[in-house]
This record gives C-alpha cells, structure tokens and sequence, in this order.
C-alpha cells in the first residue's frame, strides 16, 4: 500500500523556484497495477522518485507499507528500498563490466538479511523467469534493448520486492518490445502479487494497467480504474491505435 | 555492506578502472620509492657513523685543562680538574649510566718494532699506548687470547692446571721459571733461541719466562690501513706495495716487542729501559685510536717505574657507557657542569654527525612526504573525475539499497588498494633502486676508511610506515571525492539531471 497525501516539490528557489508536484494525493492498494502518465515535465518521473526514496526533498506525506518516507533515515530509506522497492529504468542501468548474473545480484551487495539460498542460483533463476536462461553469462554489451530491460526487470525482482516503480520501461524499445516487456510485467503483476507502478507518456502502454493516472503540470487530472481485461497483447502490436 | 561483498565490488571497480588507478597510484609509487630510499640511506649513513666512526651509547670524558702560552694547568688556581678514583665513583652513580671504565695513558718514551713474520722485515715506531680494565672488554674477547693482566696478582693453581706457559705450580700460586735470556743484537732483536715454552718468553731484565702483554688495538686502524694505506700504496715500490688486505683474523695472535722508558726521541730519567714482548689479541672500539691498548695495570705499573710519583695518580679520560643514546646527553651535561669535566672532541663530533645525518635524512623525508602529497591531490583529482563518470552507477546503487556509508566505503577502500598497491611496490622499488646503487657504489667508489658493504639500513618500521603513509594518503586524497559520491542525489544522477 501506497499512500501520499498532499505531496509538494520544488525546486530552484525564489522567483527561479518551480513547483513538480502541487500537493498530490494518491492511494495505490497492494497488487495493483498503475500507470502514471503524463506529458514530459508533468512530474511524473519526480513523483516516482519520491515514492522510490530517490528524492527526500519534498512536501507532504509519503507512506510506503507502514513506513512514513519523511521520517526515515539514510540508512532505513536504503534498507527499504532494498528489500521492498524494485526499479526498472529507460536506460537500463546495467553495469557493462558485468556479466548478466552479476548484475541481477547487484541488490544483495547491500542486503543485510542473511541469504536463504546461494545468490547466484537466485540470479539465475531471476533471468529464467524473464527469459533469458540461455545469456547468464553474458555482457550487456551482447544483448538487445529487450534483453538489457528484461535483466534489469530480473534485478528489480532480485530481493522479492513488494513494490515495482518503472520509470519509462519502454522509452527505449521499439514498440513490438515495448508490449512485450509490458505483457511480462503484466504476469509477474499477477503471479507475485507484486505493486506495479510504471511511468509513461505512451498511451498504449498504459492501458495495460488496471488503474491510469493522468499527471499534468504536477497535477492529478484524471485517475482511472480499467473495468474488464486488459486489452489482447495483438491489439497493441506495431498499426494498433 | 558485508567487508566481503564491499571488497568484492572494489575489486570489480578497480579492475574497471586499471589505467585510471594505475595512474593515479604512480605518484605515490615515486613518493613511497624515494622515502624508502633516504630513509634506508640515512639509517645506513646513520649505522656507518654512529657505530663504527662514533660509538653510540657512550662517551669519553677528560680532565679539564687550561693551556696559557705554554703553561697547562689541569686543576688548583686556574680551575682546571682531574679524573681520580672518587670521579669514577660518582660518574657511575649518575642516572643511566652502565658502566666507567677509566682509561690511563702511557706517560713515558717507549718504541715498538715487529711484523717481521707478516711483511718480511721488522718495522720500527714510536709506541702510543694507554690501559683500560680487563672488565671493559671481557665481553668482546674471549678463547685463549684473553685480556688479562697476568702480573697482577699471583695465579692459583693446583698441580700446574690453570698456570700460564712458563709458569709453574707451588704452595697453590703460579710461579714464574727462572731463564736464560737469549742473545739481542744492537737494536733489541733476539738473535738466539729463547728458552721459554708456549706464548712465554725470557724477559731480557727479569730472567723469567713471561707471558706477552695482550694488547687491543682500534679497528679504525684497520678501515684507515685497508681503506687508505693499502690502496694508495697498491701499484708503488716497497714492502708495502704487497701487502694484502687486512683482516682482523689475521691480525690476531701477532707479536711484536717494545722497548719501554726510551724511544726515538727520547729516554726517561727514570729506570733503565727494559723490553716487553706484546701480543694482540683483538680489537675493539674501546681501544685507542691510534696505538694499542693494555691492560690498565701494566700502564698503572710502568708509569709508576718510569715517571715516579708523577705516574701513578689520575686517569687521563673515563669512558661511561650508558643505558641507552638519551642517557648520553644527562651524563655529559653531569660531568661538565657538576663534576668540572670535559667531553672528548669525539662525542660532540658524534652529535654534530648524527645531527647532520638527521636534518638531511629530515629533509629528503619531506621532499618524498611532499610528492607522496602531490600524488594524493593527484587521487583526489583522479577520484573526483571517476565519480563523475559514474554518477549513474552509484544512483544505481542507492536505488538498490547502498547507504551513504556504503558508497563512502566502496570509494574509501578503491583508494586504500591503490595506496596498498603503490606503498608496496613503491617500497620494492625504493629497496630496488638502494640495490643498484649499493651495486654502482661498490664498483664505482674507491676504498676508504670504513666503506661499507651497503650504503643503506632498513627496519621494519619503514615498509609499515611507507605502506601505511602511502594508504593514509590515498584516503586524504579520496576523503573529498568519497563524501562528494556519497551525497550525490541518487535521482539526479540516474536521470542525468
């Protein structure tokens, strides 16, 4: 659960000061999936990061499980998203030196639980759930757009998160890609129970999820549940609206 | 972070980032290399002179005396003094102080000649000589060519055990054997068989078998002989020119005669001249610097024969050895301002060497500590730019659950490897370059007194210091960048703002 109310920030100050977020209330139930969309410079990208942990700067309430954002420490903040926040990226964010194995078990580095089974057949088993089961060993200088996001989805996934947050997944993929990855997300929604929050001004992306929130200006201008099934993945294939 | 997993990144890191940390790590590479380097060579310089050229741990005084023209009062109405059993009493109750042992000249003519048996003709010399106690010694020589007295007091004995050769046991004291001295010819040479066993010898005027005096000499003596004498004399005419390189091994065991009360200059109004056989028995730096050592109480004994009552008082210097070097300066400072006493020339020239040794070893030291400064403004520099190229990453990395601290540490220890790395390779490149030159300086440097097998000294002391200093450094360097890094806003840096 995801809970934020009256969310401000700023930046610059004085007259220079702009506002991103102008006092946001917003409720996102466990397992749900939503996507936040809006034009670029409408705040979405920031009210992510505020919701990850990534930016302390700002107004408001922001609660993530039963952890208020605004009273944690650096080292709590961490823990947290640690253990209970994965991110997925429109860069990717890989590290090229290492393999895919060894980027996927990135996280771990700063987990301070003690490991249930060995990190690297957990790693793995993380590529396989995303489909990658033939490229553990390879560089993410070998491998497509597709297959760089589908390990850094297989990263985010890493410590068992509660809470996926994506910012643009699909901003750098073709569109045929993009659904795809958006339909892999879609299950792992369903078979993990997990909270999916995905970034996007792709109107077709956003349809896959069950609730779309529109931000404009740093303003919720719309928020929509989807009644009935998310659309087919052919009805948004390349020459689909 | 686990250190496991933090050292498993840094290691991922660093072989990333070889050229950039290669580097960086190259100045404190030359850093540590030249500290290692002075610091081996002042310590050597520092062994050589304070060792060898200047004893540590000890120091001469001498009576004070004033020279007016050529007047020279040591004592009375000018305030001169003068170094008598009470002196040595009080020297060895100051604080610090291990031992006085007085030291007594030879204050009559005497002339020695020998070395037949080495050089194939006799030499003859003014004799220079004093005494010291047995006990000054008793560690440094030892065997059957010891430093004793033998006319000191009688020898006990039991059925002959324990007599010196051409003694003989009796009523359980050692008795000397009555001689025929054997024929001399006009300069004091024995030309005739001498009729007494072993080491003994009949004494010209005693007509006993005698045992030779054992003598020190200094082994300064030998530096100056192998490093100045042998080598300006290799290539010349005479017997010199054949002469082999001396060592003390050789030296030891060698006899030669002295003719005491008359020299070549001159006789003492006091006694007949007579003749002693000496031997050396080993050297030591408590001996005479030029000339040779006796036991205190041939010289106690002879002086009195040859200069009367004017022989047998006051001792000319007393050597104290102390506890340790910072004992030295206490007891000086004592027998100069309380007991009136002077210091020989050589232990101020000690301190004016050690002090010089240690203001250069000083400066080189900051000359290598200011490069190794360099080199970590170098890392600062380094790290600053490779936290700019990895802004993204340690976003990433925060996103994943990396504290400050974690992002602190990761930096930290990168630059603790390096200065690890460059203080250790530095340090074998410092030893290295000693190497070479001790190589070049043994080829290329001519013999002199005391030239050593090596120009340089190391302890332990030095390779943690050079790689502790050199890691120290790093982490100055790095301190700036780390907390910069650590700070760094995690969603600035991954969306590039």
């Amino acid at each position: 659960m995801i809970t934020i109310a009256k969310l401000t920030r700023s930046y610059g100050r004085g007259k220079a000061q702009t506002l991103a977020l102008k006092g946001i209330d917003l409720s996102i139930p466990a397992g749900q999936f939503v996507s936040i969309i809006g034009t670029s410079g409408s705040g979405k990208t920031t009210l992510l990061n505020v919701i990850g942990g990534l930016d302390r700067e700002f107004g408001g309430s922001v609660s993530v499980g039963d952890k208020k954002l605004e009273t944690l420490g650096d080292r709590q903040m961490s823990a947290l998203r640690n253990e209970s926040i994965g991110f997925v990226f429109q860069h990717f964010h890989l590290l090229d030196h290492l393999t895919c194995v060894e980027n996927v078990m990135l996280p771990s580095y700063f987990d301070h639980r003690p490991a249930t089974a060995p990190l690297v057949n957990r790693a793995q088993e993380m590529l396989q759930k995303v489909g990658l089961e033939t490229k553990f060993d390879d560089r993410p200088t070998a491998l497509s757009g597709g297959q760089k996001q589908r390990v850094a989805i297989a990263r985010a996934l890493f410590n068992h998160p509660r809470i996926i947050l994506c910012d643009e997944p699909t901003g750098s993929l073709d569109r045929t890609t993009g659904v795809q990855i958006m339909d892999l997300f879609r299950r792992l929604v369903e078979t993990d129970k997990l909270t999916l929050v995905v970034i996007t001004h792709e109107e077709h992306i956003s349809r896959m999820a069950d609730r779309i929130v529109r931000l404009e200006d740093g303003e919720i201008v719309s928020d929509e549940q989807r009644t009935g099934d998310a659309p087919p993945i052919a009805d948004l294939a390349p020459g689909s609206p | 972070m686990s250190p496991a997993r933090l050292l498993r990144l840094v290691g991922q890191n660093l072989r990333r980032n070889k050229k950039n940390f290669i580097f960086s790590s190259f100045g404190i590479l030359v850093g540590i290399s030249t500290f290692m380097f002075f610091m081996g060579l002042g310590e050597g310089i520092r062994t050589v002179v304070m060792d060898k050229v200047f004893v540590y741990n000890q120091l001469e005084i001498i009576p004070k005396s004033y020279e007016v023209g050529a007047f020279k009062t040591d004592g009375g109405l000018f305030g001169g003094s003068r170094l008598t059993d009470a002196s040595v009493e009080e020297i060895r109750g100051v604080p610090g102080v291990r031992g006085v042992y007085p030291k007594m000249k030879l204050t009559f003519p005497a002339r020695a000649w020998g070395g037949q048996e080495l050089m194939g003709r006799n030499f003859y010399t003014e004799l220079i000589a004093d005494g010291i106690p047995d006990a000054v010694v008793k560690d440094e020589i030892t065997g059957p060519a010891a430093f004793r007295d033998w006319d000191a007091a009688p020898i006990g004995c039991v059925a002959n055990d324990g007599c010196p050769d051409g003694q003989t046991c009796g009523g359980g004291v050692c008795h000397k054997t009555t001689c025929k001295p054997p024929a001399t010819d006009n300069r004091g040479n024995i030309t005739g068989d001498d009729p007494c066993p072993g080491k003994s010898y009949c004494g010209q005027d005693t007509r006993t078998c005698e045992m030779p005096i054992p003598v020190l000499a200094n082994p300064r003596l030998l530096e100056i002989y192998n490093g100045s004498i042998h080598t300006a004399m290799k290539g010349t005419d005479g017997a010199l020119s054949k002469m082999p390189r001396l060592s003390p091994a050789a030296l030891v065991g060698l006899q030669f005669y002295a003719t005491l009360g008359k020299s070549y200059l001159g006789s003492s109004g006091a006694g007949e001249p007579i003749t002693r056989r000496f031997e050396l028995v080993g050297f030591s730096d408590k001996a005479i610097g030029i000339g040779v050592t006796l036991p205190i109480g041939y010289v106690q004994r002879f002086n009195a024969r040859f200069r009367g009552k004017d022989g047998d008082g006051d001792y000319h210097s007393l050597l104290v050895e102390t506890d340790n070097n910072e004992a030295v300066v206490g007891v000086a400072t004592y027998a100069t301002e309380r007991m009136n006493l002077d210091l020989d020339d050589k232990y101020e020239n000690a301190q004016k060497a050690g002090l010089i040794i240690t203001i250069i070893t000083a400066i080189f030291t900051l000359i290598s500590v200011v490069i190794i400064g360099i080199a970590a403004v170098n890392i600062m520099h380094t790290f600053l730019m490779v936290i700019v190229e990895r802004g993204k990453e340690i976003g990433l990395m925060r996103a994943l659950g990396a504290t400050k601290g974690d992002i602190s540490a990761i930096i930290l220890l990168e630059a603790a490897a390096i200065g690890f790395v460059g203080g250790a390779v530095g340090s074998a490149v410092g030893v290295g370059m000693a190497m070479l030159s001790d190589v070049a300086f043994d080829r290329f440097v001519a013999d002199f007194p005391f030239k050593p097998d090596t120009l340089f000294a190391w302890e332990p002391w030095f390779f943690a210091v050079a790689v502790g200093g050199a890691i120290l450094f790093c982490l100055l360097g790095a301190f700036v960048p780390a907390l910069r890094a650590a700070n760094l806003d995690p969603a600035a840096a991954l969306t590039g703002r």
